[in-house]
């Protein structure tokens, strides 16, 4: 028997995201798509009754932009919105800023699917030299984070996502959800990857074949102890979603020489 | 010597400003207009390459979207928001929702001169009947609010009577701490602090009309009083014009 409800929402469209380019920890906003796909879940959320109580949202603007658009489209804008970095996209590395297609190329579709998908492969850590490292380390927000600046990741796999994502869940998310609260996580494409891993005990192999799409909020159903109580569903048009899905998982092929 | 800095900005025009309806307590939007003036506030204080530990405003989307605007603009989203009934605009009780026009015919001129120039004399509440109370007293926001604290009318006393907690409570210990803070309400809720912070007479702050979208910024010594004037961001004109009409506003004939 269903006792709470949770939406998961992997923000949409970044400049980035239409060069095919790994963004991760750089500051990147939401393209006009992404800003369209923000408002049209939300008002998607308005159209089947969402009432929430409490939004989560990382420390990028992207993920806080799409909360915002959301919240607007609802006329939930006084609903409160916290904020944390253990929501951040992964961190990849020193293969922040490269594009997919062409690492494709250069080291074949399946590498880049091994460091996209796997569940411990971590990509090279970022250094100095990285032409974003200053961009991403100098910025004020990590220095308010409840680490220290240099005990921030330099790369991470999936599972390291987990492992800074998880203490946050359980002291933070998880009590709001306990008191009833309808909760909407406004994050990134491996963060909710690594919830939906946790919740529903997605294995380590597994876990590389769930894609979520961008814009499309992911509703869970669970019981009292946290446990889904059905599949997850993707609200909305279902012919769009699996187009949106399809648009992920071309991401990561390599583009044929044009 | 200014020990801390404070930015205040009051959010711009409304949708019901446009009709010339007692807002209050209603949700109403921004207009068109008042999203301009949000983004110039913005730019205003990226010009001056302001920075921010913690913002506060209110439950109504007026504030809560100039304060977006402006996170946009100075390009720091990431901040940390808190959101509190008691930044509020004043609430006009059985007003809200009536024009300028419809208040005076249903309550003659006389009634509402009180009203308007009166610091504790709230307008008739906002009863069971009327059309915007199930809107209002009934939402979801402030389903925590006690019956003594969900308000059916307001005086400014009143509204200052409420907003002035929060600011003791939750906003001075940031800036004690050294956080720097902005606080992005209303015409009556800013009043408030205002008040509070240059000790001003009721009959001063009733004169004092603060210009819609533009940063004030206040310098404070280590006892939270203000070392000067507040002064107001933006190009030379906009300043100009703002200054030039708070000042007018204490010598304007009622």
């Amino acid at each position: 028997m269903s006792k709470y409800r949770l939406v998961l929402l992997r923000h949409g469209e970044g400049a980035w995201n239409k060069e095919n380019r790994f963004c991760s920890w750089v500051d990147q906003k939401l393209s006009e798509e992404g800003v369209k796909e923000a408002r049209d879940c939300g008002r998607l959320l308005k159209e089947q009754g969402y009432k929430f109580d409490l939004v989560f949202t990382s420390l990028l603007s992207r993920s806080i932009h799409t909360a915002w658009l959301v919240l607007e489209a609802m006329g939930q804008e006084w609903v409160p919105i916290v904020k944390s970095w253990r929501l951040n996209e992964r961190h990849y590395g020193a293969l922040i800023g490269l594009n997919r297609a062409e690492m494709a190329l250069q080291h074949g579709e399946q590498k880049v699917k091994v460091w996209r998908r796997s569940y411990n492969i971590s990509p090279p850590l970022i250094d100095e030299s990285h032409p974003y490292y200053m961009e991403i380390y100098n910025d004020r927000r990590y220095a308010t984070c409840d680490v220290p600046k240099e005990n921030l990741p330099r790369a991470e796999s999936l599972k390291e996502v987990l492992d800074r994502l998880l203490p946050y869940w359980n002291s933070t998310v998880v009590p709001e959800i306990q008191k009833g609260k309808t909760i909407l996580i406004s994050g990134h494409g491996n963060s909710c990857r690594a919830i939906l891993k946790h919740l529903e005990g997605v294995s380590d192999e597994d876990i590389a074949g769930v894609t979520l799409p961008t814009g499309v909020p992911v509703q869970l159903e669970l019981d009292e102890n946290l446990k889904p109580v059905k599949p997850r569903q993707l609200l909305g048009d279902q012919a769009k979603i699996q187009a949106a899905i399809k648009k992920v998982e071309d991401q990561g092929k390599a583009k044929q020489a044009t | 010597m200014a020990a801390y800095k404070l930015v205040l900005i009051r959010h711009g025009e409304s949708a019901w400003n446009q009709e010339n309806r007692f807002c209050g307590w209603f949700d109403a939007d921004l207009s068109e207009a008042g999203e301009k003036e949000a983004k110039r506030g913005g730019q205003a204080l990226k010009d001056a390459g302001y920075e921010f530990d913690i913002c506060y405003t209110s439950v109504l989307k007026r504030a809560v979207r100039t304060l977006w605007y402006v996170l946009d603009s100075i390009d720091q989203m990431w901040l940390p928001v808190h959101r509190t009934w008691r930044l509020n605009e004043r609430h006009y009780g059985g007003l809200t929702g009536l024009n300028k026009a419809e208040t005076a015919a249903k309550h003659g001129e006389a009634q509402v001169k009180i009203w308007r120039r009166s610091f504790d004399v709230p307008p008739p509440p906002m009863d069971e009947g009327h059309n915007y109370y199930q809107n209002i007293s009934k939402d979801r926001r402030y389903g925590d609010l006690t019956g003594d604290q969900l308000p059916s009318c307001e005086s400014l006393k009143d509204t200052i009577a409420r907003a002035l907690p929060f600011w003791n409570e939750e906003i001075v210990p940031q800036i004690k701490k050294g956080k720097r803070v902005l606080i992005a309400a209303h015409g009556n809720s800013l009043r408030g602090i205002v008040k509070h912070l240059e000790g001003m007479t009721e009959e001063a702050i009733m004169e004092l009309n603060l210009p819609t979208g533009i940063p004030i910024v206040y310098e404070l010594d280590k006892n939270l009083k203000p070392t000067g004037p507040m002064q107001f961001l933006g190009d030379e004109e906009t300043v100009k014009k703002a200054m030039e009409a708070v000042a007018a506003q204490g010598k304007a004939k009622k």
